[in-house]
């Protein structure tokens, strides 16, 4: 009885999330942002790579972080939190642009190439091989004509280092619906993040946790600079 | 490209017309070097089918150069079934290779492609059959890299601007930290800060108000703050993760030596000159890191952990209470409901030297100097109006007090790191005290009097203890310790109230010792989702008391037996406890309880008695916390305690402890039964700016010593005695803080009520059921205006009602209201200007008073020089009177207060 109702579990999953079965990839990254460490896994099909990371403590598969990239639709499907607040957010899917440089390394056995990019405040370089040719890499990047295995930024606060990787993985897991969240596009997150880190600004300055005598900034860190004034040098002063 | 071109136009010539010409130049350089694009770049566009004529979704289109070169010169991604790329370069041969998952690549070469043309290259790719279906691993050994958890750094210079002087300003400001404005007290998400450690070492310890009190803030680079923090490194991640702390890191440029001194003088109404002076070092080396202080002021403030003024208890001693010898003759004056700045006439000095030296790797020696010398001068009034059994009784006292409190300390703490999974340490401490306090009473106008009290007080501390880590997740710890405390009071009284019809002056002496050992063996660890500790442990104590009381008169000395007393108290407990933490999703479950084997023992050397008490105790705990969501959650305790009633209750014949009052007791060995509970609700939600708090306690003592009060216009006596009957008490606290952004400001409501039902015997009364209420509420609203002015005022409103059943009542309501305009202009001026206002007494509305202060700050801008000036108490309000109500009585207290002054003080770093 129990065999069956897994095998329908596992049927109306596979509908409902549209996931081949077996023939994914999976690849484990070691990953700083901005000092906080966390081990974190993609895992890629042919039309969806879905990026997961287990530096919160959520305790309920809803309230874990999800990142899905939709290829065909050129989308990446994600949660921001702010404040503790989330936000499911629509951006576009590996919008950096890449100019291709010359040095090679070798990362878990693969060759892999090296290219550069900007991508919202920050430069970074990457590895990717071309013997997993999957346009994809960890977090919201890929776009490199091949899976990139190791991308840091310049200022080495953004890293990500690829660990382990399975190919073939076929261990199923149970998938965010989309459908459950109301998303809003990147442009409407960054008015949000920017109202938001104002209002706070202005709660912290009135509500007498500052003493009166002191000037204070505050420096918001964040993998992307969406709000220079308060996230890159000294912040915001008051 | 062509660099000939570069050559041609290079030419020496100055100024604008050079820059002409360069810019011209330029755009040539440019012109030429975009046609070769122009004229060569080719554009490639195609199909990507499968042989079953499918568009594959995705595939990458790399451009090579020569099959062998490995190197990709440009790339596209193709989607659905297509590609299309316009080339940057220029190849002798182009090289197509398209690749998709799962299929076989495919080629397409162009050799010497003709210039600014269109190339369509259509792929059929055909599926990989050698596809492998097992799953394949490969892992990387390389290490991850190293990041420090539970630590949050906050970047000094991104909170200051310079116009903070000392660390503690930065602190306070930081978010999640809040710091009690009295005694430095410092807490950190709600939970009190175990040290503030400099460079990683502990060189305060709990006395940690020393070093943000007095470093500069110019020498700070970080703070953090640490979570799950332990004192001793091989307990981390085992010990229950409430510890938390704060490190300190310095700035690069200021590891050597360096510090800062100021100095400020001032004039005050009466051209009596006011001093604030200080001066910090700090020495900082690899293996040796140390830190100096040094200051005086006679303007009100308290540079170091201990209070002699208002008796609040700093960090330190909120913690070792269980040490100390009880003092039976209070120091404390009544607690003024102004700042210590206003109210606080001190003299004092301030020296401590703290060091730490690292021996070899494996150990390291900390030692603390502390020196205080201060002289305290105070004017007060205190009348009294006592309503007993339909009599009115008045009191008037004046006082004109002196105290000079005295003390000198030294600490050592040792540790040694036997092995990499064992810890040794060993701390000492030697402290003497002395204050003196002579006042001058004038009692009810009539009768006058002169008081000395000397008290001596003599500590010694040591401690040992192990610490040996069994595995990752365990530990056990052996814990050796020994105090003693040794507390001598003389209180000189001049005439004689023992018996003054017949002597002149008495002298009692009081002398109380508290002789400590205790031994204890914890074990503790952890798992992924619990906590645990689990200890057994001993501790024996003595404490022998002596009093008496010598009268004196011309030259004739008799001690009084009335007033002798001589008494050993023992207590000897043999316990085991156990605590345990259970994280489950969104709950937090932690149970805790003690078992304890108690002997009390009281030997009486005058009457020769002996009384014994065994008991076996049993104290539950129990904390439950629940996370609704990341912004809300509530929290509920609830425990049973029992607990031998305080040593100060067992004296059996009379002792002065003022001019007035004389206290004696009815001892027993009784333990009173202690039940809590509480609950408390808080949103924080910092996205919407909006912060919710509501808590209930509730706390009844089961067994106590009431008062046995006897009234007269010029005596006091009170006799305790134990009952088996409880007090009570119930608390409601309430806040709500919200940034209203239409008017640029937080808005914060705080609301405390609580009642407290307490017994007590007046005057041969019968026991009286008494119940004493306050209620204070607090308004506060401050500006975050983008000009540079500001403004903030907070309003407070309390009510105290004191009543005996079937008696009458006692009320009190003040007002107190603080508006204050702040001006930060860009160019390095701050200043500050307040007004207090109190109304002690809402039905006396002619009595009130109004505070004026001012403040002005510059820095320059290399913040090596600082100028403040002060002006404070601008309207020179010489007393302040306040009142307060008991079940029997309404009293007023009235002391005089610093003048006002006009002060200059000039600070430079170093």
């Amino acid at each position: 009885m129990e065999i069956i109702m897994k095998i329908f579990f596992v049927l109306s999953l596979l509908i409902l999330s549209g996931f081949s079965y077996g023939q994914n990839i999976y690849i484990e990254f070691a990953s700083i942002t901005n000092g906080r460490l966390s081990k974190d896994a993609l895992i890629i099909n042919d039309s969806i790579s879905i990026y997961k990371s287990d530096s919160d403590n959520s305790p309920t598969l809803q309230e874990k972080s999800f990142l899905i990239k939709k290829h065909v639709e050129n989308a990446i499907y994600l949660r921001e939190g702010l404040f503790n607040q989330l936000f499911y957010v629509k951006d576009s899917l590996h919008s950096m642009e890449w100019k291709l440089t010359n040095d090679t390394k070798l990362i878990l056995t693969e060759e892999c190439f090296s290219a550069k990019t900007y991508f919202r405040g920050r430069n970074y370089t990457a590895y990717y091989t071309t013997a997993i040719t999957n346009s994809d890499g960890p977090w919201k990047f890929g776009g490199l004509p091949g899976l990139i295995l190791e991308i840091k930024s310049d200022d080495n606060h953004i890293q990500f280092i690829a660990e382990k990787i399975k190919t073939n993985y076929t261990e199923q897991f149970e998938q965010v619906k989309i459908n459950d969240h109301k998303f809003m596009n990147w442009d409407e997150y960054v008015n949000k993040f920017i109202n938001t880190i104002d209002k706070y600004i202005r709660l912290v300055r009135s509500n007498g946790s500052i003493d009166n005598s002191s000037k204070a900034n505050i420096k918001i860190d964040a993998p992307e600079i969406i709000y220079p004034k308060a996230q890159e040098g000294e912040g915001i002063s008051f | 490209m062509p660099p000939k071109l570069f050559i041609l136009k290079r030419r020496k010539v100055k100024g604008s017309a050079f820059k002409r010409i360069l810019s011209r130049q330029i755009t040539f350089i440019l012109f030429v070097i975009s046609i070769p694009h122009y004229l060569y770049s080719q554009s490639i566009s195609g199909k990507i089918e499968n042989n079953f004529g499918e568009k594959i979704p995705m595939a990458n289109v790399i451009i090579k150069d020569s099959i062998n070169s490995g190197r990709i010169k440009e790339f596209v991604i193709a989607k659905n079934g297509q590609y299309s790329i316009s080339l940057k370069g220029s190849y002798q041969k182009i090289i197509i290779e398209v690749s998709a998952n799962k299929y076989i690549k495919g080629f397409f070469e162009i050799e010497n492609p003709a210039n600014s043309k269109s190339y369509t290259a259509n792929f059929i790719l055909y599926k990989d059959e050698n596809i492998q279906l097992k799953e394949v691993t490969v892992t990387t050994k390389a290490k991850s890299f190293i990041v420090k958890d539970d630590t949050v750094k906050y970047n000094v210079a991104a909170y200051k601007d310079g116009s903070e002087r000392k660390i503690e300003d930065i602190i306070k400001k930081l978010p999640g930290i809040e710091v009690n404005e009295t005694t430095g007290v410092i807490s950190y998400k709600g939970k009190s800060v175990e040290t503030v450690k400099l460079e990683g070492d502990d060189l305060f310890g709990s006395n940690y108000t020393v070093g943000t009190k007095n470093i500069n803030v110019d020498m700070i680079e970080q703070v953090q703050a640490i979570e799950n923090y332990s004192d001793n490194p091989l307990l981390k991640g085992i010990e229950s993760g409430d510890k938390v702390a704060l490190n300190l890191k310095l700035k690069k440029e200021k590891l050597n030596f360096s510090g800062d001194m100021d100095f400020g003088s001032g004039v005050s109404d009466g051209a009596k000159l006011m001093y604030n002076a200080g001066l910090n070092i700090l020495g900082i080396s690899k293996k040796y890191k140390s830190f100096g202080t040094l200051s005086y002021n006679t303007i009100g403030i308290n540079n170091s952990p201990f209070d002699y003024f208002s008796y609040n208890q700093g960090a330190e001693q909120i913690e070792k209470v269980d040490f100390l010898a009880k003092k039976i003759i209070p120091e404390s004056f009544y607690a003024s409901s102004l700042d210590d700045r206003r109210a606080n006439l001190n003299n004092a000095w301030f020296g401590n030297y703290n060091n730490v030296f690292k021996i070899g790797n494996r150990s390291s020696i900390k030692t603390n100097l502390y020196y205080i010398h201060d002289r305290i001068n105070s004017i007060q009034q205190s009348g009294s109006n006592n309503f007993i059994n339909n009599r009115q009784i008045l009191t008037s006292d004046y006082y004109s007090i002196e105290k000079s409190p005295t003390q000198y300390r030294g600490d050592v703490e040792i540790k040694y790191n036997s092995s990499k999974n064992s810890l040794v340490e060993y701390k000492f401490r030697l402290s003497g005290e002395s204050i003196n306090t002579s006042t001058n009473v004038l009692q009810n106008n009539t009768s006058n009097y002169q008081t000395e009290l000397k008290t001596k007080d003599f500590k010694l501390r040591q401690s040992l203890l192990f610490t040996q880590k069994i595995t990752g997740k365990k530990a056990l710890q052996l814990f050796f310790n020994h105090s003693s405390n040794d507390i001598a009071q003389n209180y000189f009284l001049n005439p004689s109230v023992a018996d003054p019809l017949v002597y002149s002056t008495d002298n009692q002496y009081s002398n109380f010792r508290n002789a400590y050992v205790s031994v204890r063996s914890v074990l503790l660890g952890s798992t992924e989702k619990t906590k645990y500790t689990f200890s057994i442990g001993s501790n024996a104590e003595k404490n022998p008391f002596q009093s008496r009381l010598t009268s004196k008169k011309n030259g004739i000395t008799h001690i009084n037996n009335l007033f002798t007393n001589d008494f050993t108290y023992k207590k000897y407990t043999l316990y085991s406890e156990g605590s345990f933490h259970l994280n489950l999703r969104k709950w937090k479950i932690s149970p805790s309880c003690s078992l304890t084997y108690l002997q009390q023992n009281l030997t009486n050397k005058i009457v020769i008695q002996n009384t014994k008490k065994e008991n076996i105790i049993f104290e539950p705990a129990f904390t439950l916390k629940y996370k609704f969501n990341n912004v809300s959650a509530v929290l509920g305790t609830i425990s049973y305690n029992q607990k031998p009633l305080s040593e100060e209750y067992l004296f059996t014949k009379p002792i002065y402890i003022s001019n007035r009052t004389i206290v004696k007791n009815e001892p027993g060995l009784e333990l009173q039964q202690i039940t809590s509970f509480g609950i408390f609700y808080l949103i924080n939600n910092l996205y919407k700016q909006f912060q919710f708090n509501l808590s209930a306690n509730y706390n009844r003592g089961r067994g106590n010593f009431f008062p046995n009060i006897f009234i007269l216009e010029n005596s006091t006596q009170v006799v305790y005695f134990y009952l088996p009957k409880s007090n009570e008490n119930i608390n409601f606290d309430f806040l709500i803080e919200k940034y209203m952004p239409v008017l640029e400001s937080t808005i914060r409501l705080k609301s405390n009520y609580s009642i407290s039902i307490y017994k007590n015997i007046v005057n041969n009364s019968n026991l009286r059921n008494n119940k004493n209420q306050f209620f204070s509420s607090e308004l506060f609203m401050k500006t975050a205006f983008d000009i540079p002015i500001n403004f903030e005022n907070v309003v407070q409103n309390k009510k105290v009602q004191s009543q005996s059943e079937n008696s009458k009542s006692f009320k009190n309501e003040t007002i107190n209201n603080t508006f204050k305009i702040i001006v930060k202009s860009a160019k390095n001026w701050f200043i500050l200007l307040s007004a207090d206002y109190f109304l002690p007494n809402t039905k006396k509305t002619d009595e009130d008073y109004l505070f004026l202060d001012a403040a002005l700050r510059f820095t320059p801008k290399r913040k090596k020089f600082e100028v403040n000036f002060i002006a404070k108490n601008i309207l020179n309000n010489k007393n302040f009177r306040q009142i307060e109500t008991t079940d029997f009585s309404i009293n007023n207290f009235q002391s005089n207060l610093l003048p006002g002054y006009l002060m200059l003080n000039i600070s430079y770093n170093f």
